[in-house]
């Protein structure tokens, strides 16, 4: 059965990109909401409905960091293939996830380019050579 | 009963310690700035206390007359003009000869103030004599945090609602976060009579905020909100390094840029993703882009942008200036009325 979740129970007041910059951050509801969803979802072989709506507003780096770090730790397939973003109120925020962050971010998985923590997060899991692991760091 | 103490060297200690004890409540609980007891400016006086005021130009007016207000702003932060008393740092200001006044100068000089503060720097002054530019000032939220001779606070007019300044430090807040929803709901109020969000517009002033807490080397930013009829301008300012010390260029784009291309370029640039952010990351420097892009869809009108030694003007390129000094951070203004947000 698919899951559905709303940014909405994270925060009515989405924050900025990292943490350390501001609270209801990209990075802490991908840390703390997303990452677990979204692995439960997979091992189901279910489809994940993100709804972005009723909330005051994202600023862009929230949602870039949030769903950018879900490309890099499973993969553009897996994230196309499991993941479903709907915004009645702003459809441009879909667009720009699903043409500009996850291609971008895609690159940053290739590239092993690390993405910033700035905080110390319990482990969270992560697709890597056909398998799930949980990583620290 | 009190305790009489009959051996003189008992007598001499309590008594010693009943006069300090007196002192201590003697001593005010409020923490004053800067010297404002008849007693310590009467002590200024007399070992000739020398301020050496940094003096206003009379047309004060960011947006018209740009290059003399970056000019006093940078003459503040300039050590050789504090002075020191008492172990306290001061900037003196003279603002008495101010004719002409606008609020994105207004925005300009406080963000500096608080910046001054932040480093342990206290800024004293004179207002301006004309009453009216007076009242302008103190209505405009300017002296909200200040103290007069006397050491009592301001009083604000009736007009003092046609203003609204917003400050933040170091992390954006929850409580800051619903402060940007309210104003946000306050402007679509006074345009549209109802009080709700518009998200484009609010992500802007995010967008912006987490420039300054990221990039700008203070980690400071102010909102400065007037409203007028039919119109609110915003102003939006930070203290630090501004967009060109924050860019990160390849390095053939260094030497583009050294050979052909002006600082108002580069600026152009910048806004249409042309660097890289100081992160280096491929997925970062779209904060800029979304600023122009707003703009580009009418929710900004009237948008310039003031940094390192540019005043940008988005609706006319042509009309962008390079300025003789440099304006440390960056500071938005634009305007929004009905148009925009329809």
């Amino acid at each position: 059965m698919n899951t559905e979740i709303s940014i909405r129970d994270f925060s009515e007041y989405p924050g900025l990109r990292h943490c350390n910059l501001s609270d209801s951050s990209g990075e802490e509801y991908y840390h703390s909401v997303l990452n677990e969803a979204f692995y439960e979802t997979v091992s189901k072989q279910t489809v994940l409905f993100v709804s972005l709506d009723q909330t005051a507003g994202f600023a862009p780096s929230f949602l870039d960091e949030a769903f950018g770090n879900l490309v890099y730790d499973f993969g553009i397939d897996l994230v196309q293939k499991h993941l479903v973003v709907i915004s009645v109120e702003e459809p441009d925020l879909v667009l720009t996830l699903q043409n500009e962050t996850y291609i971008e971010w895609q690159e940053r998985r290739l590239k092993k380019s690390v993405p910033k923590k700035t905080k110390n997060h319990k482990p969270w899991w992560q697709f890597v050579e056909g398998t799930f692991i949980k990583t620290e760091k | 009963m009190k305790k009489c103490y009959t051996t003189w060297k008992y007598r001499r200690i309590n008594k010693c310690r009943s006069i300090k004890g007196q002192k201590r409540k003697r001593r005010p609980r409020t923490y004053v700035p800067y010297a404002t007891s008849q007693r310590e400016v009467a002590k200024m006086h007399e070992q000739k206390y020398q301020p050496r005021p940094i003096i206003a130009d009379q047309n004060f007016q960011l947006m018209k007359n740009t290059e003399v207000v970056v000019d006093f702003v940078n003459r503040m932060r300039k050590q050789k003009n504090w002075t020191k008393y008492l172990g306290k740092k001061y900037v003196e200001i003279d603002l008495s000869r101010i004719l002409q006044l606008d609020f994105s100068a207004v925005c300009g000089l406080l963000a500096e103030i608080e910046n001054l503060r932040n480093k342990g720097v206290q800024t004293r002054g004179k207002l301006p004599i004309d009453e009216e530019i007076k009242k302008k000032l103190i209505d405009s939220g300017f002296v909200n945090s200040m103290y007069d001779a006397k050491g009592n606070r301001f009083e604000t007019s009736a007009h003092a609602d046609h203003y609204i300044t917003q400050t933040g430090a170091r992390r954006f807040t929850l409580e800051q976060n619903r402060r940007i929803s309210e104003i946000v709901k306050k402007i679509m109020f006074h345009l549209t009579g109802e009080s709700k969000h518009c998200v484009k517009l609010r992500n802007v002033f995010l967008e912006i905020c987490a420039n300054s807490l990221e990039w700008a080397g203070t980690q400071r930013w102010l909102i400065g909100v007037k409203y007028e009829e039919q119109r609110v301008i915003v102003i939006m300012a930070d203290v630090g390094d501004g967009i060109l010390g924050t860019l990160k260029k390849k390095n053939y784009q260094q030497l583009k840029d050294f050979i052909s291309r002006s600082e108002i370029d580069v600026i152009s640039g910048a806004f249409d993703k042309e660097y890289g952010s100081r992160s280096g990351n491929i997925n970062r420097n779209k904060g800029l882009p979304a600023i122009k892009q707003a703009h580009k869809d009418g929710i900004l009108k009237e948008l310039k942008v003031l940094t390192n030694n540019v005043a940008f003007s988005f609706d006319d390129v042509s009309e962008s200036v390079i300025l003789p000094s440099k304006f440390n951070g960056t500071l938005y203004r634009w305007l929004v009325d009905k148009d925009c947000i329809e």
